[in-house]
C-alpha cells in the first residue's frame, strides 16, 4: 500500500515540472505552411515596391543572429528572376568584412531555398548566391536536415544591401536529404529505413536563420570608416531596370567611392580575410586597394601568400 | 646475406615508389573525423527508500524503458571517410560502449555491473567490387543492420559481431546482403574452458533481401540466418565423454519476414514474423538470429511483432507503440510465452517542452515450473509520466532531459526469500522493493542523447 507520504515526493516533483507548462520556455514555432498554400498566397500578394531601391531595408549590426520568417504576411516583390516574399537588410557601415551564414531547416518535407542578393549603395545587384550553391546538411540528432552556406562580404559602397528571397529557379528545384530516422539508424548501427531518401519541395514560405559575424572582431579593430559616418542612402535616378540585374562586379564607380575612405586599412582587412581563410576576399581587397590609391598592396599580398604556402 | 638483402630491397623500393606514383594525387584527401554516439544517464529513487528500481517481468527479454532505466550507458563512435574517388569510398568506423550502475562519482569500468566494451571497428568499401555498383564490402567488428523496438529496447534481429560481408547489392528489385559473423558461447564448459580462446566459436551466416517494394510506401525484407557451433576436435571429445548430445542443439536457423510502411499517419509501421530453432534460441537468451553457444537446448520459437511511430495531431501529439508475441517451445519444458504491449504518447507544449506518458504491459506464461523464476503466469503493468525538455518535437528527437515518475504493478512476490527473481527480474538494476510487494513507485531524472555528423 502506498502511503500519502510515499507519493508526496514524486508527485511534488511532477507538479513542479508541470508548473512550467503555463509558461512555455519558447514561443511555439510557427506551423509549416503547405507549399501549395504558400505559393497561392504569394500569387495573391501584391508587389510591394516598384524597384529594388524602394524595398524596406532593415539595418543590421555586424554581430547578429536573426530568424527570418517568410510568411504570407511578408512583403513580396517581383524580382527579375521571379516573384518572392523577401527580407532586406542594410549592412553595417564602418565595419570590415563580415561573414553571412544562412541556414534553412527542412521541415515537413519542404524548405525555403534562399537566394542571397547583394546590392551596392545604388541598389544595383553586384553579387547573387543562389540556393544551388548551398550545401545539404544531414540531421545531427539535435538539428534538422538543412540547406546552409556561408560567404563573406565587405560592406561599403560596393556592397551595402542584402536581399534574401527565393527565385523561380530556386523553387523549381528540390532537395534530397537524409531523414531523421535514417540518421538515427546510421548513428546507432540499426538497419536503415527502406526506400530512397526523401525529397523536400522548395516552398515560397519558410524560415531562414541568418547569422552575421564580423571577420575582424578578433583583431580588435576600431571602426575603419569612422571618419565619415555620413549615411548616403540614395533613392536617386538609379532605379535599376530589373532586366539588367545580372550580377556585375563593381567596376567604374568603385574607385571614386572607395577613395572617399582614405583611412580604410586594406592591409589589416586583408590579414583578417587571410585569417578567415578567404583568399578570394583578400585578392578582391587587394584589387580595390590598388584602385583606390594604395599601390603595392597586390605585391604585398602576393608576398604574404607566398610565405603562407611553403 | 647482406648482398641478397640489398638486391631484395631495391625492387621493393621501386615497387613502393611505383605504387605511390600510380595513386592519383587527389586520393590524399583531408581526414574529416566523424564523431557520433548515443548516451543516457540520470538519477532515480524508489519511493519508500533506496535507489531506483527498474521494473522488468522475470522471463521477459525486454522492459518498457521510459523512466525505467537504471544504468548509465554510452556509445562513443569515431570514424572517417578515408578515401574517395568518383563513387568509390572507403570508410572507417569504431565504437566503444560504456555501462555503469550510476551509483557513484568515480565508477571503475572493471567493477561488477560496469563495463567498457569494444563494439565496432570496421572498414567498408563502397563501389569497390566491379560489377556490383552501389554494394559495400566490409570487414571487422560492427553493428550489422540491427532491428529493434525503441520503446522497450528490444532487439529482435541482430547478428552483430566480428565479421565480413557484402551488403546492399542492387538486384533491380530490392537489395541483397550477405554476412558471416562470429559469436562465442560456453555451454557448461566452465571448468574445462579456462579462457575465452578455448570457448565455443559460433558462426552465423546471414542473408537478406531488403527494400522489396510491395505497395506504395511499403517494403518487404526477407532474411535467413543459420548459426552453428564450430566445435574443435578436443571439444567434441570432451562432450562425447560427458555424454552430451550436441547433434541438433549446436545449430539452428531463423527466418524473418518484415514489412515496413512509411507515410503511416505521419510516421511508420513495422510488422515482422520470425521463426527460429534450436541453437539460435535458448531458455534465457533472446533469439536474435545468431548462434548462442548452447549445445543441448532444442526447441522452436515463433515471434510476431508490430511497432511504429504515428502523429495523432501534427506537431502536437505523437505516439510510439509496440506489440510482441513470442512462443518459445523448448523440448525440456523450459520455454515460455511472452506477450507485450505498450504505448508512449507525447504531447508537445512547445518546441522544447513535452509531456510523455508510457504505459506498458508484459505477460509471461512459463512452459513449466522449471524456469528459474515464478513458474506461474505472471504479468507486470508499468505507467510512467514524464516532463521532458528536448531539442524539438518528435519521439526520436534528442537530446532530452526528463523528470519522471514510474508506477508498476505485478502479481506474485517480487523476489524469492533469497532475493532471487520471482515475478521481477533482478538483473535490471537495484532491487529495492520488498520481497512480497506487488507494486512500486520510482521517480528521478534522466537525459538521453544521440548525435552524428
Amino acid at each position: 500500500m502506498l502511503s500519502s507520504y510515499r507519493l508526496a515526493v514524486p508527485l511534488s516533483t511532477l507538479l513542479f515540472a508541470l508548473a512550467g507548462c503555463s509558461t512555455p520556455l519558447m514561443a511555439p514555432q510557427a506551423p509549416t505552411i503547405p507549399a501549395q498554400e504558400g505559393q497561392q498566397a504569394l500569387m495573391r500578394t501584391t508587389d510591394c515596391c516598384s524597384s529594388l531601391a524602394s524595398l524596406l531595408y532593415r539595418p543590421i549590426t555586424a554581430q547578429e543572429t536573426l530568424t527570418l520568417n517568410f510568411t504570407p504576411q511578408s512583403p513580396a516583390h517581383d524580382f527579375n528572376d521571379g516573384k518572392s516574399f523577401f527580407q532586406a537588410f542594410e549592412l553595417p557601415r564602418n565595419n570590415g568584412p563580415i561573414a553571412l551564414s544562412v541556414s534553412s531547416p527542412i521541415r515537413d518535407g519542404q524548405v525555403f531555398a534562399p537566394t542571397i542578393l547583394v546590392l551596392d549603395a545604388n541598389f544595383r545587384p553586384v553579387r547573387k548566391v543562389s540556393s544551388g550553391s548551398l550545401a545539404v546538411h544531414r540531421p545531427t540528432g539535435f538539428s534538422a536536415a538543412r540547406l546552409a552556406g556561408e560567404f563573406s562580404v565587405t560592406p561599403g559602397p560596393d556592397a551595402q544591401y542584402v536581399v534574401i528571397y527565393t527565385s523561380d529557379e530556386d523553387r523549381r528545384a528540390s532537395t534530397t536529404y537524409e531523414s531523421e530516422d535514417k540518421a538515427y539508424a546510421r548513428v546507432r548501427g540499426l538497419a536503415e529505413p527502406a526506400g530512397p531518401d526523401p525529397r523536400a519541395t522548395h516552398a515560397a514560405t519558410g524560415e531562414v536563420a541568418l547569422e552575421i559575424a564580423s571577420l575582424t572582431r578578433d583583431t580588435g579593430m576600431a571602426p575603419l570608416l569612422g571618419s565619415n559616418p555620413a549615411p548616403m542612402r540614395q533613392t536617386t535616378d538609379s532605379s535599376p531596370q530589373p532586366g539588367a540585374a545580372t550580377p556585375a562586379p563593381a567596376t567604374a564607380t568603385a574607385p571614386a567611392t572607395a577613395t572617399n575612405a582614405p583611412d580604410f586599412d586594406y592591409r589589416r582587412m586583408i590579414d583578417a580575410a587571410l585569417k578567415a581563410g578567404d583568399v578570394e576576399l583578400a585578392l578582391d581587397l587587394a584589387e580595390r586597394a590598388e584602385r583606390s590609391g594604395h599601390p603595392g598592396t597586390r605585391a604585398w599580398l602576393a608576398e604574404r601568400l607566398q610565405t603562407k604556402t611553403p | 646475406m647482406i648482398a641478397s638483402h640489398y638486391v631484395l630491397r631495391r625492387p621493393l623500393l621501386a615497387a613502393v615508389i611505383g605504387a605511390s606514383c600510380v595513386m592519383p594525387a587527389l586520393a590524399h584527401a583531408d581526414i574529416n573525423p566523424e564523431f557520433f554516439g548515443y548516451a543516457r544517464s540520470g538519477i532515480g529513487s524508489t519511493s519508500g527508500g533506496g535507489s531506483q528500481t527498474c521494473f522488468k517481468s522475470a522471463g521477459a527479454p525486454a522492459k518498457y524503458r521510459l523512466g525505467n532505466e537504471c544504468e548509465t550507458y554510452a556509445e562513443l563512435g569515431l570514424g572517417a571517410q578515408l578515401y574517395q574517388q568518383q563513387d568509390t569510398t572507403f570508410d572507417f568506423a569504431s565504437r566503444v560502449a560504456y555501462v555503469t550502475a550510476q551509483d557513484n562519482d568515480d565508477e571503475s569500468l572493471k567493477d561488477d555491473d560496469n563495463n567498457i566494451s569494444l563494439r565496432e571497428m570496421y572498414v567498408s568499401g563502397t563501389n569497390v567490387v566491379s560489377g556490383l555498383p552501389g554494394a559495400s564490402l566490409w570487414a571487422g567488428k560492427r553493428f550489422y543492420k540491427r532491428h529493434d523496438i525503441h520503446m522497450n529496447d528490444f532487439y529482435y534481429w541482430d547478428v552483430s559481431g566480428p565479421g565480413v560481408g557484402i551488403s546492399d547489392i542492387d538486384v533491380g528489385t530490392g537489395k541483397l546482403s550477405f554476412a558471416w559473423t562470429r559469436s562465442e558461447g560456453n555451454d557448461d564448459g566452465d571448468g574445462l574452458f579456462p579462457d575465452s580462446g578455448q570457448q565455443i566459436s559460433d558462426d552465423t551466416i546471414d542473408a537478406r533481401w531488403s527494400d522489396i517494394p510491395v505497395n506504395p510506401g511499403g517494403s518487404l525484407e526477407l532474411g535467413v540466418d543459420y548459426g552453428r557451433s564450430s566445435l574443435s576436435e578436443w571439444q567434441k571429445d570432451y562432450y562425447d565423454d560427458q555424454g552430451v548430445d550436441y547433434d541438433e542443439g549446436d545449430k539452428g536457423w531463423m527466418g524473418t519476414i518484415e514489412h515496413t510502411q512509411s507515410g503511416w499517419f505521419g510516421g511508420s509501421n513495422t510488422f515482422a514474423v520470425q521463426y527460429a530453432t534450436d541453437g539460435i534460441i535458448t531458455r534465457d537468451g533472446n533469439a536474435v538470429g545468431r548462434g548462442t553457444g548452447a549445445l543441448r537446448q532444442e526447441g522452436s520459437m515463433w515471434r510476431a511483432l508490430d511497432h511504429g511511430h504515428i502523429w495523432l495531431a501534427p506537431d502536437k501529439l505523437d505516439m510510439l507503440y509496440a506489440l510482441v508475441y513470442e512462443d518459445k517451445d523448448m523440448d525440456d519444458n523450459t520455454g515460455r510465452k511472452w506477450f507485450s504491449a505498450g504505448v508512449r504518447p507525447v504531447y508537445y507544449w512547445s518546441d522544447i517542452m513535452s509531456t510523455a506518458v508510457e504505459l506498458g504491459y508484459d505477460r509471461i506464461e512459463p512452459q513449466s515450473g522449471d524456469v528459474g523464476y515464478d513458474g506461474g503466469d505472471h504479468h507486470l503493468t508499468k505507467l510512467t509520466l514524464a516532463q521532458q525538455w528536448s531539442a524539438g518535437r518528435g519521439a526520436m528527437i534528442r537530446p532530452t532531459i526528463r523528470l519522471f515518475a514510474t508506477y508498476a504493478q505485478w502479481n506474485g512476490d517480487a523476489y524469492t526469500d533469497a532475493r532471487q527473481a520471482n515475478s521481477l527480474d533482478t538483473g535490471a538494476g537495484p532491487n529495492n522493493v520488498d520481497i512480497d510487494d506487488n507494486n512500486g513507485l520510482t521517480f528521478g531524472a534522466q537525459m538521453e542523447v544521440w548525435w552524428g555528423s
